[in-house]
């Protein structure tokens, strides 16, 4: 019965997010009442123009900081839980970002490299904010993966004779496999949905969430189209993160 | 003496080359690159600033214009919705991630919840609240049903522009980063411990009061940081869902620096920062002083 | 013939631990050494120094087959580990877990699934080849180990614990069947393990290591009945020790006196340098090697009261008070439990063990 509430918040979640995709096929979506069902803003999407700058901008900058945070979760990752000082001043130093709120955190990144280091704000900002943001839960995914990850089975590898390099391709790499599944897909999705830091290190270069933040405040014939755009983007979303944790979860068990 | 220091100099030089030496180079970037912007909102906010040029010398002219602006009831008001926000979570959190850890038994069914409680992370911010909006407001789909029912007779106001619009539209998204953490630490409790506390003829209540909580409360305190700071700086809930009546401080933030007020917006960081200081410090301080009177309490049963 | 394995002057250290301190040990062809110790006497450090997973900071000479390996690493080494935990990795089946040494020297697929599948058969295990590590027992994934060791032909195979995981009787099975398998192919072994009986009944020689020493090596009769320093005597279950000092030497060959607060003792000298009258030392015997009550046979006695008994079984363990100290003395359980009360305990000269007390240097 305690249940209830739990799942009545879950519900708070995901009634808006089928609204939405209900909404997006509806004749007057702005109303708020699904009804007269048409695939006719779908169709305006298709031939429209604007979305598609931001979109490629966000999936490329997505792209970026998802190759980084698999790269620095696979140096980090390993070598955090076999590091025999320094291991919870290197932890707490990781995930400190979480502790700062996204606003915040996008305001003091512009402020300490526009005042510090004289630089202006552009691609480069929104690749090093999202990073900033998304780096320390590709590092808890990955964690995931490492810390179970028994260090004998390197030992029995070269002890039955695989050279350095076999004994990272053929044990470690696919042992912690699902963990770098997981950076990528945080590092990707993380960024390509991120605004409050985006706000402020932006620097004239608009992002997919931007575009929608600037779309769903104003009144402007576009909405609708940011509907069907967002309704897409949220069945990948939640396609991909079916996937990570499919994935995680059997790495889990086994 | 010498030699030891050489040693110890050679070894250093040697890790540069190993795993170990490689991530604390990383480390080393990360706090430049991502912790120290951290400290430049503490520098900047004792800053004085003329129009647009900052004056490199001390001054608490931000902390007092902040004052004057009214910018600490902003801070205190957001971190009361954020408090609400987190509350709420909690208690609908506490019992979902104690049935996900402890009582269920569906494969399908657990990893399903997981998937719900993993999408929210990436949903579009503008897109999850969008709809809340439409739905809300005065002509929207709530208040036609309720004038239809006769129930009310006029629109309520109330549902949207509101806080009760903001929480609505902060807990769905947030609720995640609640569970995540409780489930966790309740997941790595013992069956056994459980059990032993069952054994001594403690019923359910009582294992989950003296047995349970405490040893999730770690968990607990982490979902509650957790959820409670980025709501702190959310900004699209008030902006589409406040309706700009009342300034929350994601707005504050946005509009100081727009207005390129960079002590102001720097001496409202610093602001932040302290509350979370405090509350983090009591929040420890409680965890300890519960932690030893629990010590304290089982000592006088032995 | 020149040793198979050849090792001495190792000195390990872990920062400021001292793990290992100038231990060496050789090697013949087709035998089965043992090493026993204590938790924490080095003697999984000393093997991993073997394999190649640590790096001593000083060794004197370390050969296999005349070839040295110093500084070599582990995966140059012809030697083959089947690791405590066995280290099986769990995303490869059975067949490519035994395969997997011969994948790495680059041997062809028929070749290696036949090799996998003859070293599978020789452990009884010729239909698991297909199925994950994860759906195996205990005892399995032990066999499986081992032929995944076996299977890349090392000069020398080593064994961390091989049974540690065990249960009683799944450990009294293997025990017989390495050793089979280790005479049937004339390999050469070296197990580690604290379990003294399973140590006694399967090898050709005993090293007994303590505190990263080596303290005693040769044949189990030796090491059992002749331990040459206390640490071994209690080690090799001879609990009953007194301390004193040697009497008159020499009267009968290999046969010393020790002189003690409560009388003398006749038995055999067991330590590794001669004895010399006067000089501090100890002696040990099993409880199983001493008997109760007066007996012409015996040429030692010592008076006590038994202060308790407890049924073993087979045996009987009576615990018996002497002005030297507290005595256990076993006997068969068939036998009727002796009174509280005064007893006489006796052994024969032949029994225990007389040998030089260490002095700290």
């Amino acid at each position: 019965m305690l249940l209830v509430g739990g799942f009545c918040i879950t519900a708070l979640i995901y009634a808006p997010v089928l609204l939405l995709a209900v909404l997006s096929v509806s004749g007057n979506p702005l109303s708020g009442v699904p009804g007269d069902f048409t695939t006719r803003w779908y169709v305006q999407l298709a031939a429209d123009q604007s979305w598609r700058a931001p979109m490629l901008r966000s999936a490329e900058i997505a792209t970026l900081v998802s190759a980084l945070c698999v790269i620095a979760a696979l140096l980090v990752g390993r070598t955090l839980p076999r590091l025999r000082r320094g291991l919870g001043l290197l932890a707490f130093g990781f995930l400190l970002p979480l502790g700062v709120p996204g606003t915040v955190m996008g305001l003091l990144i512009f402020m300490y490299y526009r005042f510090v280091f004289g630089l202006h704000m552009g691609y480069w900002s929104l690749v090093l904010s999202h990073f900033i943001w998304a780096f320390p839960f590709a590092l808890i995914g990955m964690l995931v993966a490492t810390s179970r990850f028994d260090l004998g089975l390197l030992d029995a590898a070269a002890d039955l004779g695989a050279p350095p390099w076999r004994r990272l391709w053929d044990i470690e790499r696919p042992l912690l496999m699902p963990g770098l599944i997981s950076a990528a897909l945080f590092g990707f999705l993380l960024s390509f949905t991120e605004l409050p830091r985006s706000l402020f290190v932006a620097g004239g270069v608009q992002t997919l969430p931007l575009y929608n933040w600037a779309q769903a405040s104003s009144h402007t014939s576009h909405v609708p189209l940011i509907f069907c755009l967002n309704t897409l983007i949220t069945l990948l979303s939640i396609a991909a993160s079916a996937a990570a944790v499919m994935l995680l979860g059997r790495g889990a068990r086994a | 003496m010498a030699a030891r220091r050489a040693w110890r100099l050679s070894r250093a030089l040697a890790q540069l080359g190993s795993a170990a030496g490689q991530t604390w180079l990383f480390a080393a970037v990360w706090l430049v690159g991502a912790l120290l912007p951290l400290a430049i909102g503490l520098g900047l906010s004792f800053m004085r600033q003329r129009g647009l040029q900052i004056r490199w010398s001390l001054s608490l002219q931000a902390y007092r214009d902040l004052i004057e602006t009214g910018r600490v009831e902003v801070v205190l008001r957001t971190a009361s919705v954020a408090a609400g926000v987190s509350l709420i979570c909690l208690a609908g959190g506490l019992p979902l991630a104690l049935w996900l850890a402890k009582v269920a038994r569906s494969n399908w069914l657990i990893q399903l919840v997981w998937i719900c409680l993993t999408v929210p992370f990436f949903l579009d911010p503008s897109a999850r609240t969008l709809v809340l909006r439409l739905v809300l407001g005065s002509g929207g789909p709530i208040n036609e049903t309720l004038l239809y029912l006769h129930l009310i007779a006029a629109p309520l106001r109330w549902l949207l522009f509101s806080n009760f619009a903001i929480i609505l539209g902060l807990v769905g998204p947030y609720f995640p980063n609640m569970v995540w953490p409780i489930y966790l630490s309740i997941l790595l409790i013992d069956d056994a411990v459980l059990d032993a506390s069952r054994d001594l003829g403690a019923g359910p209540w009582a294992t989950l009061r003296f047995t349970l909580l405490p040893l999730a409360m770690p968990g607990i305190l982490a979902g509650l940081i957790m959820t409670f700071i980025p709501v702190l700086g959310d900004s699209v809930a008030p902006d589409l869902l406040g309706g700009g009546q009342q300034e929350y401080l994601a707005d504050s933030v946005l509009s100081l620096s727009t207005t390129m007020n960079y002590t102001g917006a720097a001496s409202l960081a610093t602001v932040v920062f302290t509350m979370l200081g405090l509350l983090s410090l009591a929040a420890l301080l409680l965890y300890r002083h519960a932690s030893a009177g629990k010590a304290g309490r089982e000592a006088a049963l032995a | 013939m020149p040793p198979l394995l050849d090792a001495a002057g190792i000195d390990l250290s872990y920062g400021p631990v001292q793990v290992l301190e100038d231990v060496g040990l050789s090697l013949a062809a087709g035998e089965l050494l043992t090493i026993l110790g204590p938790s924490g006497s080095g003697k999984t450090s000393l093997l991993r120094v073997l394999g190649g997973f640590e790096t001593p900071s000083r060794v004197e000479r370390l050969q296999i087959g005349g070839q040295d390996i110093r500084g070599m690493p582990p995966h140059r080494r012809p030697l083959a580990t089947v690791f405590q935990h066995y280290a099986l990795f769990p995303h490869l089946t059975v067949g490519e877990n035994v395969e997997y040494g011969l994948r790495v020297r680059g041997v062809g697929r028929e070749r290696r699934r036949r090799k996998a599948l003859l070293a599978l058969e020789l452990l009884h295990l010729p239909d698991k080849a297909g199925r994950r590590i994860q759906q195996l027992s205990g005892g399995e994934r032990q066999r499986v180990a081992f032929a995944r060791a076996l299977v890349t032909e090392p000069l020398v195979l080593l064994l961390d614990e091989p049974m540690g995981a065990l249960d009683e009787r799944l450990r009294r099975a293997l025990e017989v069947e390495i050793r089979g398998l280790q005479r049937s192919l004339g390999m050469t072994i070296i197990q580690v393990t604290h379990g003294r009986d399973e140590a006694l009944s399967m090898s050709d020689r005993l090293a007994v290591m303590g505190g990263g020493r080596m303290r005693q090596l040769g044949d189990p009769t030796a090491i059992f009945e002749r331990p040459s320093s206390r640490f071994v005597a209690e080690f090799m279950g001879l609990t009953n020790v007194v301390e004193g000092r040697l009497g008159a030497v020499g009267e009968v060959p290999g046969r010393v006196r020790i002189d003690t607060a409560s009388g003398a003792f006749a038995g055999p000298w067991s330590g590794d340098t001669a004895p010399r009258t006067g000089q501090a030392a100890f002696f040990a015997i099993h409880p199983e090697r001493l008997r109760l009550g007066a007996d012409h046979a015996c040429a030692n006695h010592l008076a006590g009261r038994v202060d308790d008994v407890s049924y073993q079984g087979m045996r009987r363990l009576v615990e018996v008070d002497t002005a030297l100290g507290r005595f256990s003395v076993s006997v068969s359980a068939r036998d009727p439990a002796p009174d509280a009360g005064d007893a006489t305990i006796c052994w024969s000269a032949q029994d225990g063990a007389i040998g030089p007390l260490e002095h700290p240097s």
